[in-house]
């Protein structure tokens, strides 16, 4: 079997623990840090986060984190409301965007949050998505037509429009790259 | 909203994005349940006031529009004063479509590409770096996630459309004193590579900056019109207030107001100049 082992310098360490605050229903997030300006390894840090002072989605989780408990945690983030595709990343296990998974859909003692696999980690939660970006651009997604160009606007049947569903969804948050 | 007495097919193939999100947010069946709605911002109008060609403009020895040679402004940041026409399809359609492209290809008429430029003086550039600093060492006992919350909620509660002059006023006092306190902000991180913590903070010091003009000019206009629908002051008083506002602010959040006119012409002989008219619905 192949042995697959992380290059030098990059496997998690165990990091900084927060207080854990009172509260009923009080969840616990491994989150993955790295900072590029201090090097070392990447570590895991663990928040402790009481979901009834928060919304119902990652996004918000690590958003209360930011505003409450640790504003240098660095993640992408700016629709908040699954079109963008800007805050994906590796979720318990599953790569998602952060604003549509809900915290009760994760299951385990504790949720861990980590940036998208197999793509350079710039800081903390932010992969350099410059090679997806070079192979989406690669594949050239968009229509092309044989026919020649008409003197004013192109016109779409219902019927064509309907062979680009399941193919037009695509909001780029690289997800799908692993 | 209201959307179950519309067949599930038509929604399912006019209004999916809508669905989904209803489903994923509130948990409702956009087939059988109304979708629960609620204010928010959706854009910003107004703006840096630019003509046509997305040059920013200002008032110089009383003319008002006296371009700064230079400088330019599109899409959000700028005011072209095209105004509700602008929010048609939710996308800022014709700040895109029209003045952007406008603006590109102003660019393209009016300088040189590779052309040499001249050093700028390094006392025009210090002050944009001493702010840079200011703040990415910002060591005050206010976060930023505090002060953010502190102006969202003034201007929530003191500049929403519907508004009198008394929540006005209360609401200038309110930035007042947030203004007040954002030279004692902190933050945490001091890198200078991906530092969302100093990019938050230098947002909330841009936004305060709107905040403190939007909430002095609404007080200052007695007049309602458009989203500035004052309670108090019911009527649109074109006699007194065709006109718009400008405003100036400095770094302790201290307003000046003044105003340009409207212009009521067109730039051409196909076209009359349309008169605005109340809104009634």
């Amino acid at each position: 079997m192949v042995q697959l082992t992380l290059p030098k310098g990059s496997a998690p360490k165990k990091g900084k623990t927060w207080p854990k605050p009172k509260g009923k229903n009080v969840k616990k997030f491994k989150v993955y840090r790295y900072s590029p300006e201090e090097g070392g390894n990447p570590r895991w840090d663990t928040y402790f986060v009481d979901t009834d002072q928060c919304g119902p989605m990652i996004l918000d989780v690590l958003i209360y984190i930011k505003n409450h408990i640790d504003s240098t945690l660095a993640f992408r983030r700016s629709c908040r409301e699954g079109v963008c595709g800007s805050c994906a990343m590796n979720i318990g296990g599953h790569n998602t965007i952060a604003c549509t998974r809900g915290w009760d859909e994760v299951a385990g003692p504790h949720i861990s949050i980590a940036p998208l696999p197999s793509q350079p980690v710039v800081k903390d939660l932010i992969p350099d998505l410059t090679n997806f970006y070079a192979q989406h651009a690669y594949v050239q997604p968009f229509l092309k037509t044989d026919t020649p160009e008409p003197e004013k606007e192109w016109t779409q049947s219902e019927e064509d429009r309907e062979h680009l569903d399941g193919l037009y969804e695509c909001i780029l948050c690289a997800s799908c790259s692993t | 909203m209201h959307l179950e007495h519309l067949p599930a097919e038509t929604l399912a193939a006019r209004l999916p994005g809508i669905s989904e999100t209803a489903k994923v947010f509130s948990g409702v069946d956009v087939t059988r349940e109304p979708i629960p709605v609620l204010p928010t911002v959706h854009y910003n109008m107004g703006g840096i006031p630019t003509n046509f060609h997305g040059e920013v403009l200002t008032k110089n020895d009383g003319d008002p529009d006296s371009v700064v040679q230079g400088l330019m402004a599109v899409g959000e940041a700028a005011c072209v004063s095209v105004h509700g026409a602008n929010r048609l399809g939710s996308n800022s359609l014709i700040d895109l479509v029209v003045f952007g492209r406008a603006a590109g290809l102003r660019c393209g008429a009016t300088l040189d590409a590779g052309a040499s430029q001249p050093s700028i003086d390094e006392k025009q550039t210090e002050s944009h770096l001493a702010r840079f600093d200011r703040i990415r060492n910002a060591d005050g006992e206010h976060t930023v996630a505090d002060l953010r919350l502190e102006m969202q909620k003034a201007m929530q509660d003191n500049c929403a459309v519907f508004r009198t002059g008394d929540v006005l006023d209360e609401g200038v006092e309110k930035i007042e004193a947030i203004n007040k306190k954002a030279p004692s902000m902190r933050i945490e991180d001091r890198g200078m590579i991906w530092n969302t913590d100093l990019l938050e903070a230098l947002e909330f010091d841009n936004l305060i900056g709107q905040a403190t003009v939007t909430v002095n000019s609404a007080a200052n206009r007695k007049e309602s019109r458009g989203a500035h629908a004052r309670e108090d002051f019911d009527q649109r008083d074109d006699e007194n207030w065709m006109m718009h506002t400008l405003a100036w602010s400095n770094e302790g959040g201290d307003v000046n107001i003044d105003y340009r006119p409207v212009h009521n012409y067109t730039m051409s002989n196909e076209i009359e100049y349309i008169k605005p008219k109340e809104r009634v619905y």
